[in-house]
């Protein structure tokens, strides 16, 4: 009987609880909801208006509770720049906001010194916190800090970054590598250099694969140039970015780099390559890419097929000749892209296909 | 003599019910420290600006069909709609006997390529390989049917992504819920795969304050299979997170190392419970290789998904989950109570042979014991206060778990859904979870005689604003 009651009670209290103060719960969040929205619309009216009186409105903002206060700033903060980050630094502060930051980032738990490093783009430069949260023990806050650092620019922060890549936690070398896939002119020069040291075998070999793979998407020459050196490299993964660099920009010293490449042992790298050519316009590969059609590999056969219907009529003309070949697989290939790619339009058509 | 025996039967039967709900107090309670930790987690991983970076990693979301004409449309456009950036789609048609193939070709301007992949993995053999001229990375093969393991298999031999994502035709996922589950695979390498919630869209979906949120269905089956949904993935899998021994990613939606899957040899043809069953044997393959496999569930990542609502279709999954269930257990038995699995083998395989394989079986004996002890007037009112006392555990186990999703992830606003979802977890209780139990049985005898039809489900669709990327009604 005792037991009975029991069960019932509890059974009976949950239920209170999740009808009544579940709606009320929920109440509150849409309350929060409201008042955030509003929050956001008025700091980004300040921040985004040079006329508006600073003071003034920061007083005005002082009043929303610091919590919800830091969340608003937190996401203007990280789509503004320039004058516009200028201002929300100050309204930061004038709200007591750059304290909280301060004492946050001092906090034991390390959620507390996440929520500062998300924020840590409002605090002056030179601050003490900075290089406090970008070398925690956590390595959610490092890459937090990382991540909120880089919008105020790469060039400046780009040693950082680079010594981030060897650090022991996945997340921080992600966000240092996203942090500098980013960058700008200011950052080439420091990659070209760690693109040298790595040449030189200096670097750690996961190291250079992740400076690699970043230079291999950032479009600026000089990139291309430095890392046509590791087309002979002993690592397949860096010959590989290598051809995806060439693939990626038109580079015309890339033609016999890309023909090293096209017969590596690695059949990734192979496959690359062939797609670099055909993406990259190098007509002048186009017969070494029409002996790809018969490789031991299948990806490399898709993509040289591929990518010499992406060619045009000079890689039509490579079709052509393949058409009687005696690879069947060649012969067919040649004979299914001829027929997809009889006219301009339809090469377009296919470069659509090619991802 | 036989009031003794009607006693043992009955504080028999009690006793497993008790234990069970002890069982699953326990897992509700390391289920609320892992919603706190993972919620905090999640706050704070890179899911954001670095997950859409080009140089996150390439995933492949693989996508099998069957049949699925109704539904294909939306849950294609919700998956290339999502914000990843390194995003692949294999779609195999998996000998689809109606109108799905038209469908893909007609909504998706299909042409056929030269059909050529490598087959690490033996499958039926892909007829047809489409690409789409309106979205690049959609890849559709039409095969041979061979069933889903054999679909996913051959999205597998396809695949070019380093992780791949399982997602079933007829689920629709939010646009940002792959960035958070890959970012599991970019804070910890040795994670192979990572789950996320599913939830129900039979009433429809609308857009709330924290995004898409489902409306509680009217259909009483459907109800109840919400209640039902929300103890299972806050139970079988947060409270299992929480304690290392997550066994299930759901094959609805779930993302893996895809070197990993086809070193374990991919999903395994002729399984009824695939899904499990790849989740147990890579973390078997792990131990045995030294290589403990990490298997984790971020609750935040919702995909949707339409429960059957005639009983008929319901009985058949019942019966096939069951007979899934008990194909996993009787393949890695080994595992069972062996500390080389650790918590696999000491804790959650056990877990799973008591509260979910044989579970039916003793309450069925409970229930006919009760019927006959009731009939023969040998049941007396101290005992079915004992009865009622241990079912009611379970009804407040129940209840718990609604308040906590609840304070987790708000989906609920208006008072009176509430108080009819009280009414749906008590109903769920009485009438659903008896009903569940009998079609288990039967799955029981099906399996005993080797059977393995799968049963037909009727689509009904999402509904014309279900899709993430459509307009849906403001709050």
């Amino acid at each position: 009987m005792t037991l009975f009651a029991i069960v019932q009670f509890i059974f009976f209290a949950t239920a209170v609880a999740f009808c009544v103060v579940g709606a009320w719960a929920s109440g509150k969040r849409l309350r929060r909801q409201k008042r955030r929205a509003l929050a956001y619309h008025h700091a980004s009216s300040i921040i985004l208006d040079a006329g508006t009186d600073l003071d003034a409105a920061s007083r005005d903002l002082a009043r929303v509770p610091i919590p919800l206060l830091a969340e608003v700033l937190q996401q203007l903060a990280a789509d503004t720049t320039g004058e516009a980050r200028r201002r929300l630094r100050v309204v930061a502060q004038h709200a007591g906001l750059t304290r909280r930051i301060e004492r946050l980032s001092r906090r034991r738990t390390w959620h507390r010194r996440a929520q500062a490093a998300h924020l840590l783009m409002l605090l002056p430069s030179g601050a003490l916190e900075r290089d406090l949260l970008l070398r925690d023990s956590h390595p959610m806050v490092r890459a937090r800090a990382i991540e909120s650092v880089s919008t105020l620019g790469i060039a400046t922060f780009v040693d950082l970054f680079l010594e981030a890549l060897s650090d022991e936690s996945p997340a921080v070398r992600s966000a240092a590598q996203h942090a500098l896939s980013r960058g700008d002119i200011g950052c080439v020069t420091a990659i070209v250099e760690a693109l040298h040291r790595a040449e030189l075998g200096e670097l750690d070999p996961e190291v250079t694969v992740l400076i690699t793979e970043i230079a291999a998407e950032l479009p600026d020459p000089r990139l291309a140039e430095s890392l046509l050196g590791f087309a002979s490299h002993d690592d397949p993964r860096l010959r590989r970015l290598v051809a995806v660099s060439l693939g990626g920009r038109a580079f015309a010293n890339g033609s016999a780099s890309l023909a090293t490449l096209l017969i590596d042992d690695e059949a990734d790298v192979r496959a690359e390559a062939a797609k670099a050519i055909g993406s990259g316009q190098f007509t002048d590969l186009a017969p070494s890419l029409g002996r790809m059609l018969g490789d031991e590999h299948w990806q490399v056969r898709r993509e040289a097929g591929s990518a010499l219907a992406q060619l045009g009529p000079a890689g039509r003309i490579v079709l052509r000749c393949h058409l009687d070949d005696r690879d069947s697989f060649a012969s067919d290939m040649a004979r299914h892209m001829l027929g997809e790619s009889s006219g301009l339009a339809s090469i377009s058509r296919l470069r659509l296909l090619v991802p | 003599m036989i009031s003794t025996g009607f006693d043992i039967a009955i504080i028999g039967l009690g006793a497993v019910v008790l234990l069970t709900a002890a069982l699953q107090a326990g897992i509700v309670l390391a289920a609320v420290i892992d919603l706190r930790r993972s919620r905090s987690r999640s706050r704070h991983r890179l899911w954001g600006r670095v997950m859409n970076s080009p140089l996150a990693p390439k995933v492949t979301v693989l996508v099998p069909a069957f049949n699925e004409e109704v539904t294909i449309r939306e849950s294609l456009g919700g998956i290339l709609a999502l914000t990843y950036q390194n995003l692949e789609v294999v779609v195999v048609n998996d000998g689809s006997t109606d109108e799905t193939e038209a469908v893909l070709i007609d909504e998706f301007d299909l042409v056929e390529v030269h059909n050529i992949y490598q087959s690490v993995l033996p499958t039926e053999d892909i007829v047809r390989l489409y690409r789409s001229r309106l979205d690049p990375r959609l890849v559709v093969a039409h095969k041979l049917n061979g069933g889903k393991a054999d679909a996913l298999n051959a999205a597998l031999n396809l695949a070019t992504g380093s992780l791949v994502c399982a997602i079933d035709a007829d689920t629709i996922i939010t646009p940002d819920s792959l960035q958070k589950l890959v970012a599991a695979f970019v804070d910890d390498p040795g994670v192979v795969a990572a789950g996320g919630s599913v939830r129900l869209t039979n009433g429809g979906l609308e857009r709330g304050p924290h995004g898409l949120r489902p409306s509680f269905p009217k259909q009483v089956w459907a109800a109840c299979q919400v209640v039902e949904y929300t103890r299972a993935f806050l139970i079988g899998r947060l409270g299992w997170n929480q304690l290392g021994g997550n066994l299930i990613v759901s094959g609805a939606f779930g993302v893996f190392r895809r070197d990993k899957v086809i070193e374990a040899a991919g999903y395994l043809k002729g399984c009824m419970g695939e899904d499990m069953e790849l989740i147990v044997r890579l973390r078997r393959y792990g131990y045995e290789n030294g290589t403990p496999a990490k298997v984790v569930f971020n609750a935040d990542p919702i995909a949707w998904t339409e429960a059957p609502e005639r009983l008929s279709e319901l009985r058949q999954q019942r019966n096939r989950w069951y007979r899934g269930l008990l194909d996993v257990l009787s393949r890695h038995r080994r595992m069972i109570l062996r500390p080389k699995y650790r918590t696999a083998g000491l804790i959650a395989l056990p877990y799973f042979v008591l509260v979910e394989a044989l579970a039916p079986v003793v309450e069925a004996v409970g229930f006919v014991t009760l019927l006959v002890g009731l009939v023969l007037g040998q049941v007396t009112s101290g005992q079915l206060l004992f009865i009622a006392s241990t079912y009611g555990i379970g009804l407040m186990v129940s209840m718990v778990v609604l308040l906590l999703d609840d304070v987790a992830f708000g989906m609920l606003t208006d008072i009176r859904t509430r108080f009819r979802m009280v009414a749906i977890a008590i109903l769920e209780h009485v009438v659903f979870r008896p009903l569940t139990i009998w079609w288990r049985l039967g799955g029981l005898v099906f399996y005993a005689q080797g059977r393995s039809d799968w049963g037909v489900q009727v689509r009904r669709g999402f509904g014309p604003n279900s899709m993430p990327g459509s307009p849906l009604p403001k709050l």
